[in-house]
């Protein structure tokens, strides 16, 4: 209401500021060469001044004086349209103008604010922000929390590669490409440079890039394909760099043989299409006119396994709740496995970890004693 | 609900911009006097707009207001207060709207001031104003609306980009845009003077006061963008060539050029045509740096295309500014009347001969700037047009200009003497000759053209003397008589003294900066010692330093000469965490002679080694001290009341008249 109350006053006090000077408009008192003379009359006056400062010889002074006193001459002796009468206003013009001014304003100023505006949106400053956004920020304060405990955790064994990948992860969530990135380079020495590893490892380059497949990100997701050939991430990439580099028709070209040989669910279609569709409007190319390139192998019947590239781009989008609950799944996981090999002392206790950074102390401590059990057992 | 304000009060902006961009136009066309008169109120009211929706932005910045998409996406609640504000502008939503607001103020202001000048001409200049204005907020509210809003606030925003916070960019873009949109004003005159195919007294009195006020806010703003660049990016260098300096550097030059044509229009009544046309040209480069910058065009064709509505919006824009300008031109402008004759060696004369190297000058970087564009998007090869190209073609034109400037002033209106005024210039030929043959002989043998150019600058700064020293008698009457002179010297004659002397110093410090550059690059240990020009830098050490909203390494150099300690240096570089970028920040001591400078780079080896980079830079203290002069010059010219323009009246003409005819 308080904004309707202010966009009326704006209006009004448009109106009523251009109004009254409209109202107030009489013809000009003095004739257009009239203004040219008030000119010439002051240069004549700085001439004399210049004389009298003695900055001026006199025999300039005089040549001066002549030449601005003939272009006085033309200028008062000169035939002036404007200087003929000038022209009755006619009253129709007046009240037209009135009306026109009076009506465009409001209506077309009020009806460009609807389109464009959020008229019922309130200000939403930082110190007076709701306790939910508020929350928000603690759940993102807790993220870093954990992750930074984490990371401290993997000084101490810094041979675990789940470890590293739960790492690079969570920091990757938080934004934190550079960190990130470091954690997958550990991971990726300790799984000799596995495929799925390095695609994701690619995958935060390009992110801590702005989105940009730099030229080392580019070097990671070709080393991947020579290890994994049918590896969709990596594809998705490098057809995306032929996109940045001002080759939309190779890309495209990329993205429609990965879809012809992705299985017909897998997860990351939907996106491989609006991003087709995306850059083929820039383009300029009609994206129904692609065709998969001869010789593709078929379909394989199921996505790669692992933690996948839509794994990791679920995370990125999740909301702090959402990864607490998938870092849940991950130790749920470890913990079911751990049920049917009892005697993996390292397992249990990577699990008492786990619940130690979720904050689960007597989770943990059953997890402990379970791990001493095992190592009893490993040394009769 | 203060940020929805501002969004309305700019669109009322736009209604409004829209009102005065037709009504007075029409009006002056028909001679109508009431719709003339819509223009003044307009432009008030629109002013008054435009700075309520910056003052929203504003607002919205300083409150971390997280709702406002542009906020998110350039501002940080940790961030200092300062770059919340700078952060306004910093980005190309907040400039663009920053870039309205300085163009409606001029508009205000030509409303203001111009109460004197014929009702047509105003009112014709205030349109085409607010037709600029009806153009950028338009691009604005619908390609790069600042005010749109996110349903869900984020807890935080994405920070401002570190190597913008920095006092001196900071303070760059708002006079950089002040000396751009200034430039609106000469533009929107010539406009209207072509419209009413008449050249008025008064429109080269109007012209020249404006043109200065924005070449004094241009040159004050490119000043601080290469200091900037001097000590932020740590090269060691302060001018690059970089498309985004052309880009600034190009209006500069043909406002350089339209300042003095507008001279000859007023005192002479000539070359109308001619400075018309650089009217329209320094705005349209103007209008061109602005887009070259902010549409991200300069780093790749293809960036530019990301946003096409952008883009097409852009060149559209451009189209219709310069396009039909010149298309308005080549219709009326062969209708000007010409004015007075001159002979060829006259202050005339000199000054179109500056005119004609600063237009080509103006023209080959134009050229340089835009052909790897050019190349680009036609689908060519990478090409870049660097250093060596702008050198080549830049210094051979700025010679002649440089050469010829000291002898300019002294020539006087309609014919000269140039035996005579070079007869005045002995003095400074013995001069510049000694300075020559003194540098030679004590400093450096190497550099030939390095030694020619400071001879050239101690040249001019002797010529500016010897004009000064000749307006006054100097030597020639009593000491007294020629203080007196001085003192009752007009302030539009001391501004050309001083912008002139800038320039001497000006160009000193770039010929010694670059042809005497010393760099040493080199890993340094804790203790190890490096000499660079006479100064020895010991390396002590680094660590880690925590800022506001960055952590730094800073180095400390300890500089002793001849055994001597001289000063200590702390070079930093910083990691601005949110937004995982590093900056360096050069540590500078100036001296006289030129600059002590130390970066600091990465770390090296394990034993504290890291690498360094240390220059000394001669007589770059003495560019800024020449920009500073020729801003000096700017503002004390434009404190002359000449520049104003009187009401006229009625009084009668027969003496004056009679005079004449007599």
């Amino acid at each position: 209401m308080t904004l309707w109350i202010a966009v009326g006053g704006l209006i009004a006090l448009t109106l009523a500021v251009m109004l009254m000077a409209l109202l107030r408009a009489r013809p000009p008192a003095v004739a257009r060469g009239d203004y040219d003379l008030a000119i010439y009359r002051s240069q004549l006056d700085e001439v004399e001044r210049d004389v009298e400062r003695g900055i001026l010889a006199p025999d300039l002074a005089e040549a001066a004086r002549l030449e601005i006193k003939r272009r006085m001459l033309a200028a008062a002796g000169g035939t002036d349209l404007q200087t003929a009468a000038p022209p009755a206003v006619a009253p129709a013009w007046c009240s037209a103008i009135l009306v026109l001014v009076v009506v465009l304003v409001p209506v077309a100023s009020i009806g460009l604010y609807l389109m464009l505006g959020s008229p019922t949106m309130p200000d939403q400053p930082l110190a007076s922000r709701s306790v939910a956004t508020q929350t928000a920020g603690r759940e993102q304060a807790e993220m870093e929390r954990l992750t930074a405990r984490l990371a401290q955790q993997m000084e101490n064994q810094p041979d675990r590669v789940d470890g590293w990948l739960l790492l690079g992860r969570s920091l990757r969530t938080l934004e934190n490409y550079d960190e990130a990135s470091r954690a997958f380079e550990r991971a990726l020495a300790l799984t000799g440079r596995a495929p799925d590893v390095l695609s994701e490892y690619g995958e935060i380059l390009v992110l801590a890039h702005g989105g940009r497949v730099a030229e080392s990100a580019k070097q990671i997701f070709e080393e991947t394909l020579r290890a994994a050939p049918a590896e969709p991430r990596s594809r998705y990439y490098l057809g995306l760099a032929k996109a940045q580099k001002g080759d939309p028709r190779a890309a495209l070209q990329d993205w429609v043989d990965l879809i012809a040989v992705s299985p017909p669910d897998a997860p990351w279609l939907t996106d491989i299409r609006r991003e087709i569709r995306g850059v083929a409007t820039a383009a300029g190319i009609d994206a129904g006119t692609l065709a998969p390139s001869a010789g593709l192998s078929a379909p394989p019947s199921a996505p790669p396994p692992g933690p996948s590239a839509e794994d990791a781009k679920a995370a990125a989008e999740m909301t702090a709740a959402e990864r607490e609950a998938m870092i849940r799944g991950m130790v749920e996981g470890l913990a079911e496995r751990l049920k049917d090999e009892p005697d993996d002392a390292d397992g249990w206790r990577r699990l008492a970890r786990a619940y130690e950074v979720l904050g689960e102390s007597e989770k943990a401590k059953g997890a402990l004693a379970q791990a001493e059990a095992a190592e009893k057992k490993a040394k009769p | 609900m203060i940020v929805e304000i501002g969004h309305f009060a700019l669109i009322l902006a736009l209604v409004v911009a829209f009102a005065q961009g037709t009504v007075p136009l029409i009006g002056a066309h028909r001679g109508d006097a009431l719709w003339m008169a819509a223009a003044r109120p307009a432009a008030l009211t629109q002013a008054v707009l435009v700075a309520m929706a910056f003052g929203a932005l504003m607002h919205a910045y300083v409150t971390s207001d997280f709702s406002v998409l542009n906020v998110i996406n350039n501002s940080h609640s940790t961030k200092p207060l300062i770059y919340k504000i700078s952060g306004v502008w910093g980005n190309h939503e907040g400039s663009m709207l920053l870039w309205v607001l300085i163009l409606a103020v001029f508009g205000a202001a030509v409303a203001v001031f111009g109460r004197h000048l014929p009702p047509g001409l105003s009112a014709r200049a205030l349109s085409v104003q607010a037709l600029i204005a009806f153009g950028f907020l338009l691009f604005i509210l619908f390609t790069s609306n600042p005010f749109e809003r996110v349903a869900l606030a984020p807890a935080d925003g994405r920070d401002l980009n570190p190597l913008l916070q920095d006092p001196g960019l900071a303070f760059h873009p708002p006079f950089l845009y002040l000396g751009y949109v200034g430039f609106s004003v000469a533009f929107s005159f010539a406009i209207a003077a072509l419209l009413e195919g008449r050249v008025d007294a008064a429109w080269a009195r109007w012209v020249r006061p404006w043109t200065l006020a924005a070449w004094t806010f241009l040159t004050a703003g490119i000043g601080l963008g290469s200091w900037w660049a001097y000590y932020e990016l740590g090269w060691g260098g302060w001018w690059y060539w970089d498309p985004v300096e052309n880009a600034s550097f190009m209006p500069w030059l043909a406002g350089t050029a339209l300042l003095h044509s507008a001279v000859v229009v007023e005192k002479r009544d000539t070359l109308k045509g001619w400075t018309i046309f650089l009217a329209i040209v320094a705005f349209s480069l103007s209008l061109l740096g602005t887009f070259l910058v902010r549409s991200g065009v300069l780093t790749s064709v293809h960036a530019f295309a990301v946003d096409p509505a952008r883009g097409v919006f852009i060149l559209v824009l451009l189209l219709v500014a310069i396009g039909g300008s010149f298309a308005l031109f080549a219709w009326r402008g062969p209708a000007l009347m010409p004015g007075g004759l001159f002979r060829p060696v006259s202050r005339e004369g000199a000054l179109l001969l500056n005119n004609l190297l600063l237009a080509t000058a103006t023209a080959v970087i134009l050229l340089g700037t835009l052909y790897p564009l050019f190349i680009d998007a036609v689908g060519g090869a990478k090409v870049s047009v660097g250093p060596p190209f702008f050198d080549s073609v830049f210094v051979p034109l700025m010679v002649p200009l440089v050469a010829a400037l000291a002898v300019g002033p002294l020539l006087p209106w309609k014919r000269g003497d140039l035996a005579g005024a070079l007869g005045r210039l002995k003095l400074a030929f013995v001069l510049a000759a000694a300075a020559v043959v003194g540098i030679w002989f004590v400093f450096d043998r190497g550099s030939v053209l390095a030694v020619l150019g400071l001879g050239l600058a101690a040249w001019l700064a002797v010529g500016v003397v010897v004009e000064i020293a000749g307006r006054i008698h100097l030597l020639g009457i009593a000491p007294v008589a020629s203080l007196r002179r001085l003192l009752g010297l007009p302030r539009a004659a001391w501004g050309m003294t001083l912008a002139h002397f800038g320039l001497a110093v000006l160009v000193a410090g770039v010929t010694a900066s670059s042809a005497w550059k010393v760099e040493k690059i080199q890993t340094m240990r804790p203790g190890d010692t490096v000499e660079v020009a006479g100064y020895t830098y010991r390396f002590e050490g680094a660590r880690d330093v925590q800022g506001p909203n960055y952590a730094a390494t800073r180095g400390r150099f300890t500089v002793t000469r001849d055994g001597e300690p001289f000063v200590v240096l702390e070079p930093e570089k910083r990691l601005y965490p949110v937004q995982q970028m590093p900056t360096t920040e050069a540590a500078i001591r100036s001296t006289f002679l030129g600059d002590l400078y130390a970066v600091i780079g990465d770390a090296e080896g394990n034993e504290g080694g890291f690498v360094t980079r240390l220059y000394f830079n001669p007589l770059v203290p003495w560019i800024w001290a020449g920009i500073l002069l020729m801003v000096a010059g700017g503002v004390a010219s434009l404190s002359d009341r000449r520049h104003r323009v009187g009401a006229p009246g009625r009084r009668p003409l027969t003496t004056e008249a009679a005079s004449a005819k007599a």
